[in-house]
């Protein structure tokens, strides 16, 4: 993402500033939120963006890199359409974590689906990652065609309640 | 005969259990199909008759087989459409028969990608299966892009190594004979009887001095050739056959490699790295040539033939690889080898070049065989060392003694140098006719071959000769002149050193800037005299 929206001059200062390794960038390999959080943090400093934004660009950004790339098909696979994708979403984690035991992965559950709104409870132990989430369901709702806007509208504990209000 | 249950109007509560069920009426009328059959089948329609849509295993009509089962027996179907094989069940029901059916993903169907998590029930356990299965064709999927990103990598950085590589060899050659022609020039000075103390300090200063610039300009020409300089001894099969793998990862699923390689006792000197890059050029290439897959033949064998100047056949090992993509027209072919020259968008025409560059600096030869239609097949010739145990071959012994005062002797013999650099070569001439021999000095091959074959009281009996003179190649000078006269002594000076396999048994080299003692020895020795400090030669 840095290299796309920010340029190669970026990302090379950013990864030499915070000592960026190349076992950082292989994509089924765990490593921790920190690195993920250090380079965004650094675009935020260097463009003065609020890191909010920047994760939130991230998780949009997310959606779009892994259906371009090898991963495709399997976002094929997962489903077609907002609904059965974050339904199935949980599965497709459980297989993740199948192969990455190390993996600490948040759940998805579909709570609601009205033809104006959809609720999705997100459970994860990783705090923080809220505007990440909004970044992604927005990714989602591009890639099948929908308009919507994605609201935080509850959170407790580990437990947060994201509204989709669909146009 | 089954329990009959009603279930018609659970049909719906029942496919989103069993998404790819199919319930029948008693004559095999199908009568409502779940969703994943009718996304991925949507030719399917109600009032369809089963068979029309389904083959099954014993292959009896609907009527036989549904009075054959058995209340534990399972039964598979084939979608005639040709991409699903489904197993099941038949459970009997108040107006038919629900035959509760479940994919079973077929490897075309996995190509495909049109399964979707949907097609199976909530718990099946194949979808964790598929899921598994497509993160580890994703993983793979990856891991020969970077293969292949670090293959091209390396053939850019090798491409910008070869051109930095040359213009820093040029130079530190060039620096090192203006360090030649100084230390000449200096020992001139400290020649002349008439030199005071001074002048001989500041001389010695100045001699010390080209020896420091001198091993910093060898250490510049090691690192401008280390790359292909560092040639090991390699069991060629041995290191083809180990790394197949790799190869195969570096051409991808869609690409087969078939290896067969003969001659197992082979060995050839060669540096390992240029070796790889070029089979990594050569099968990207093939890869390249074959979007949508085909097969790399790789033929390895022993080959005797004349290359590049041989005078007799030698033994080569040969190594093909053969593509079945759609080959070259004549014009693209012509250019293949041409540095810079590429068909591809994304190709910097360094790849094929740089085959050419190695074979040849490792003393054989490349050529490509290519036909539109018929493929491509790259040849790579590498000259063996030996057959049977690996054993590198000695270095040359540059080791040169410091300077020690030189006692000329009464030397005598008629010496032709042939130097391009008018100071060193005045320089060269004054010092040898010092030491009590007749000299011609030659500043060009022509002048070299006029003297030479020019009648002479006192033959020639030494060349001292430069090897890199401009455009001239003092080596092939060299051969020339022993072929015409054989009794002729050589001794070769460069700052470079050649190719030791291109050295008759008996020449001499010696380093530039040349150290005067080692060099009178050489000289010595060569004319059949007495040497600097009176021990026999």
């Amino acid at each position: 993402m840095v290299i796309a929206d920010f340029g190669e001059a970026t990302w090379d200062e950013l990864s030499n500033s915070i000592n960026i390794l190349p076992e950082h960038l292989i994509s089924a390999r765990v490593y921790s939120d920190e690195v993920t959080i250090k380079i965004l943090q650094k675009v935020a400093d260097i463009y003065e963006i609020p890191f909010d934004d920047i994760l939130r660009k991230f998780g949009y950004y997310w959606v779009g890199f892994v259906q371009r790339g090898a991963y495709s098909a399997m976002m094929d696979f997962i489903g077609n359409d907002m609904v059965s994708f974050i339904s199935n979403l949980n599965r497709m984690h459980s297989a993740v974590v199948a192969m990455m035991p190390e993996a600490s992965l948040p759940t998805f559950r579909l709570v609601g689906d009205q033809p104006s709104e959809m609720v999705i409870e997100y459970t994860s132990e990783r705090a923080g990652l809220e505007p990440f989430v909004i970044g992604l369901f927005e990714g989602l709702l591009n890639r099948f065609g929908d308009n919507g806007s994605v609201l935080l509208t509850s959170s407790d504990n580990n437990i947060r309640i994201f509204t989709i209000a669909k146009k | 005969m089954a329990k009959v249950i009603k279930i018609v109007e659970k049909l719906d509560r029942i496919f989103a259990l069993l998404p790819s069920a199919v319930f029948v009426d008693y004559l095999g009328v199908i009568q409502d199909v779940g969703p994943s059959l009718q996304r991925n089948m949507p030719n399917i329609k109600r009032g369809d008759r089963l068979d029309y849509h389904f083959s099954w295993t014993g292959g009896v009509g609907i009527d036989q087989w549904i009075d054959a089962i058995r209340p534990d027996g399972g039964v598979q179907f084939a979608s005639k459409c040709g991409a699903f094989r489904l197993t099941g069940a038949a459970i009997a029901a108040e107006q038919g028969w629900l035959i509760p059916l479940r994919l079973m993903p077929t490897q075309g169907l996995l190509d495909l990608g049109t399964l979707q998590i949907a097609d199976f029930g909530p718990d099946d356990p194949m979808v964790h299966s598929l899921l598994l299965l497509s993160m580890q064709k994703a993983m793979l999927e990856e891991a020969q892009e970077t293969a292949t990103e670090l293959a091209r990598a390396r053939q850019r950085s090798q491409g910008l190594l070869d051109r930095i590589s040359r213009v820093a060899g040029y130079m530190a050659h060039d620096f090192n004979n203006f360090l030649s022609i100084i230390r000449l020039n200096a020992q001139r000075i400290t020649d002349d009887s008439q030199v005071g103390a001074r002048t001989e300090r500041l001389v010695r200063i100045i001699m010390e001095t080209i020896d420091r610039g001198s091993g910093i300009t060898r250490s510049l020409m090691t690192l401008s050739k280390q790359r292909y300089d560092s040639g090991t001894a390699i069991n060629i099969n041995n290191f083809m056959k180990e790394n197949l793998v790799f190869f195969r990862t570096i051409v991808g699923n869609l690409v087969t490699i078939d290896m067969d390689c003969h001659q197992d006792d082979v060995i050839i000197e060669a540096n390992q790295v240029g070796l790889m890059n070029c089979v990594f050029n050569i099968l990207i290439n093939a890869r390249d040539a074959m979007p949508s897959g085909g097969t790399i033949n790789i033929v390895t064998n022993v080959t005797s033939q004349k290359i590049r100047g041989d005078n007799m056949p030698r033994d080569y090992y040969s190594i093909a690889i053969q593509d079945s993509g759609e080959g070259m027209s004549a014009e693209v072919l012509s250019q293949a080898f041409e540095p810079l020259f590429s068909t591809k968008s994304h190709g910097n025409g360094i790849g094929l070049a740089s085959v050419l560059d190695f074979t040849r600096e490792m003393g054989g030869d490349a050529c490509i065989d290519s036909k539109p239609g018929n493929g491509t097949s790259l040849h790579m010739y590498i000259p063996v060392l030996q057959y049977g145990v690996s054993q590198t071959e000695p270095d040359l012994d540059l080791s040169e003694e410091p300077d020690a005062p030189i006692v000329v002797q009464a030397a005598k013999g008629h010496v032709l140098v042939l130097e391009d650099e008018p100071y060193a070569l005045e320089a060269l001439s004054e010092m040898l006719e010092g030491w009590g021999m007749a000299v011609t000095a030659c500043a060009t091959v022509e002048e070299a071959w006029f003297a030479l074959k020019a009648p002479q009281s006192d033959p020639i009996r030494l060349i001292v000769c430069d090897v890199l003179l401009g455009t001239a190649d003092g080596l092939e000078f060299a051969e020339a002149a022993c072929a015409y006269a054989p009794d002729l002594a050589v001794i070769l000076m460069s700052g470079y050193v050649p190719d030791a396999k291109r050295f008759a048994a008996n020449w001499q080299f010696i380093r530039k800037p040349l150290n005067l003692r080692p060099f009178k020895d050489m000289v010595d020795a060569a004319l059949g005299s007495v040497s600097s400090e009176g021990h026999a030669r």
